[in-house]
């Protein structure tokens, strides 16, 4: 393998395991010593360049769907004049963001009436969906299954404030609940997910992990 | 009085196109699909320009440094090509090492720490509702660890299956909570969408 | 070769225990969509009983002094808006009220999260109501930061490193009531953090929890999102001060300050139907295991 093949191949993990590192180093250490000045002032410096990195995938992400977007129509793909809909609905919020930015009049018209409309409706009909999903999977079949259905109506009961005003015990037994069995549980699933995050730290510095393009 | 406003048409139209998604998977909920997820993609796109122009560009003067996000960064746009396409995986690393650096040590003390600090308390106290508690805890938490990470039939049956079993009707607990609140934060956004729907397009006045 | 008994079977009709258990989707729908409109023009007007977590959020912002900067975070998509606008509307009201108090607006979420903010300040518009509050003097609004949860870590760290500048551009060294009183996540006398998406792992959630919370000590408080509101129990009340849940924590805190607000229009409705959906599942399990132990043995099992 050539040098620049293996450039190419580990460059990306070179920055990750480099700026992982540099940071891990210098989270712990205080301004106190010129060292620890040094590395805190990089620290800062860094962990601010996040921003700009984010604000540019953010921007490569939408160009990534328009790209699809547009390779779906340009193939006639099923479906593609839903990708035209949403090329249509992008050219016109982009072109309003032209006749004043992110905060102008147009765009503030465009994103109240056609972005709320949808956004919060979108999760509006989950509360059907939810509803048929109680109804149909809420069933005694076995001993997990009443364990989660009794928790799940006890904090059923504890969302509803007409219940918490005609039984003050539910607020309270919905508490305990909550405190206690569910805190319990939760925190097991978080030492997972801790020991799991180390993991995946540490697949990525060794190349282990597959991401970006 | 229904409303004349062209804007609460178009909002009206749209919610109801999405909820007729409820009864039947239909085109006018692709359609309004596919409008927002254009329009989020428009807005979306000038407020991160308008951050890069803010405290990106307009900051190279005060912080010469913040050169060398702006220059990384660009290199996303390499994915278009794809002889240069492993170019986009520099930022791609860079970011996840940033990430990785900043948030590992917290996620431990948050993730780890915390909960076995919040697990292990005193269980012989004057209270027998805390001792209780404490103990129930403990039983909890470290079954739940058990059947959770190591999911080999040895804490699921046979001898030490009662583990796994006192693990797992905890998670049930846990499972049963979480979705127990699910329907608040869902019938929340429904009433919103109703009462916009019948006070501002219908123009129906409500009892509240 | 068919049997005797299957032809005669095939004809018969299901038991009214098979037909309930699997209902249609449309009558239980339509039955929801009524819980949900009727108490809209016959309001029940529950009582609505203040939780400890919204009385304690009350208390600590009736402590604060002037001089103490509040973070107060927009972090909530703008499909969530109906969930935590009503909070945030409320806990802002209280915020404006106090004497001195110094606000810092932000957003993490993601780039509609400013729409969120937007709609806010639309209802309790500043301006007009709090013509004495400047902006600069005891309200900025630094927009939305992008980066995720690395960002959240870092802003707590050092807020004015990764917002130099306010949404509108000017530099925050133009605001020096902000400026020196901040200099990291500890310097905050409160931080309200507005979304809870994600739950514990959500880049912004999790970021407030483990700098805020964890590391600086802050008093932490979230208008959360009630779908997620059961993750954060583990933390509370040694890390989390407080938690509003939705809607029903916004109906509580406008309790407490005598207003009515948009979380109390939707407490009626929220208890029809959640009693709508208990009664459903009750139902449905007294008639499966009605089914399942009492019913007559049939032909067919």
């Amino acid at each position: 393998m050539s040098i620049f093949t293996t450039i190419r191949r580990n460059i990306d993990r070179a920055f990750l395991t480099f700026f992982m590192l540099f940071l891990l180093i210098a989270y712990p250490l205080a301004p106190t010593t010129d060292f620890g000045k040094f590395m805190t002032s990089w620290y800062t410096k860094i962990t601010g360049w996040i921003t700009v990195l984010g604000a540019w995938a953010i921007m490569i992400g939408v160009f990534a769907l328009v790209r699809n977007n547009l390779k779906n129509i340009y193939k006639r793909a099923e479906g593609w004049y839903y990708d035209a809909v949403t090329i249509v609905s992008f050219v016109i919020f982009v072109v309003a963001g032209f006749m004043g930015g992110s905060t102008g009049p147009i765009m503030t018209w465009l994103t109240t009436n056609v972005t709320r409309a949808v956004s919060t409706a979108l999760l509006g009909i989950e509360a059907f969906l939810a509803t048929s999903a109680y109804y149909r999977a809420y069933r005694l079949k076995t001993l997990d299954a009443a364990i989660l259905l009794i928790s799940s109506l006890i904090v059923l009961m504890w969302m509803g404030p007409v219940f918490g005003y005609l039984f003050p015990q539910i607020n309270d037994l919905a508490v305990w609940l909550l405190l206690n069995p569910n805190s319990a549980a939760q925190r097991a699933m978080f030492v997972g997910i801790g020991l799991g995050l180390i993991a995946l730290a540490v697949r990525s510095m060794l190349g282990r992990e597959r991401y970006g393009a | 009085m229904v409303s004349t406003d062209p804007g609460i048409w178009i909002y009206s139209l749209l919610v109801l196109a999405v909820y007729s998604f409820v009864f039947k998977h239909n085109p006018a909920f692709r359609v309004a699909q596919a409008i927002v997820v254009g329009g989020s993609a428009g807005y979306t796109l000038w407020v991160s320009i308008e951050y890069i122009q803010r405290l990106g560009i307009g900051r190279v003067s005060a912080d010469p440094y913040v050169l060398v996000p702006l220059i990384i960064g660009a290199l996303y746009l390499f994915q278009i090509y794809p002889r240069l396409s492993w170019l986009s995986r520099i930022p791609v690393g860079m970011a996840i090492g940033i990430a990785y650096g900043t948030v590992l040590i917290p996620g431990i003390a948050a993730y780890i720490i915390a909960p076995l600090t919040q697990t292990i308390t005193p269980f012989w106290t004057p209270n027998p509702l805390a001792n209780f508690n404490a103990i129930l805890n403990l039983v909890l938490m470290f079954c739940g660890v058990a059947f959770f990470i190591f999911t080999t039939d040895k804490f699921v049956k046979g001898r030490y299956g009662f583990i796994g079993r006192i693990g797992r009707a905890g998670l049930m607990v846990a499972f049963g909570a979480a979705c127990g609140t699910l329907l608040g934060a869902k019938v929340t956004s429904a009433i919103g969408n109703i009462i916009d729907l019948l006070t501002k397009w219908l123009g129906i006045r409500l009892a509240i | 070769m068919e049997l005797r008994g299957e032809r005669d079977m095939s004809r018969k009709k299901p038991r009214w225990t098979t037909r309930l258990l699997n209902l249609d989707n449309p009558p239980i729908y339509a039955i929801l969509l009524i819980f949900m409109i009727l108490p809209l023009f016959y309001p029940l007007n529950t009582p609505v009983p203040v939780t400890a977590m919204a009385i304690d959020l009350y208390n600590k912002i009736e402590s604060l002094k002037p001089g103490d900067v509040v973070l107060l975070d927009f972090s909530w998509s703008y499909s969530f808006k109906i969930l935590h606008e009503a909070g945030h509307v409320a806990v802002l009201r209280h915020l404006l009220s106090k004497p001195g108090v110094k606000i810092v607006m932000v957003c993490f979420m993601g780039a509609d999260s400013e729409l969120s903010w937007r709609d806010v300040m639309a209802i309790v518009d500043i301006e007009k109501n709090y013509p004495d509050k400047k902006y600069g003097k005891d309200w900025i609004w630094l927009g939305y930061i992008p980066g995720g949860e690395a960002t959240v870590l870092a802003f707590a760290d050092n807020p004015w490193a990764i917002a130099p500048k306010d949404k509108y551009g000017t530099p925050i060294e133009q605001y020096p009531d902000f400026y020196n009183a901040v200099k990291t996540g500890a310097d905050f006398a409160l931080v309200i953090e507005g979304g809870g998406h994600g739950g514990v792992n959500g880049h912004v959630t999790g970021g407030f929890l483990k700098s805020y919370g964890l590391k600086y000590h802050c008093w932490l408080a979230y208008n959360m999102d009630p779908s997620v509101i059961a993750e954060f129990y583990p933390y509370y009340p040694t890390i989390i001060k407080s938690m509003l849940n939705g809607n029903a924590g916004a109906a509580e805190y406008e309790r407490l300050l005598n207003m009515r607000g948009a979380g109390s229009v939707m407490v009626d409705a929220l208890s029809m139907t959640h009693l709508y959906v208990i009664a459903l599942i009750v139902l449905t399990n007294i008639v499966y295991l009605y089914d399942k132990y009492l019913s007559k043995p049939r032909s067919s099992r």
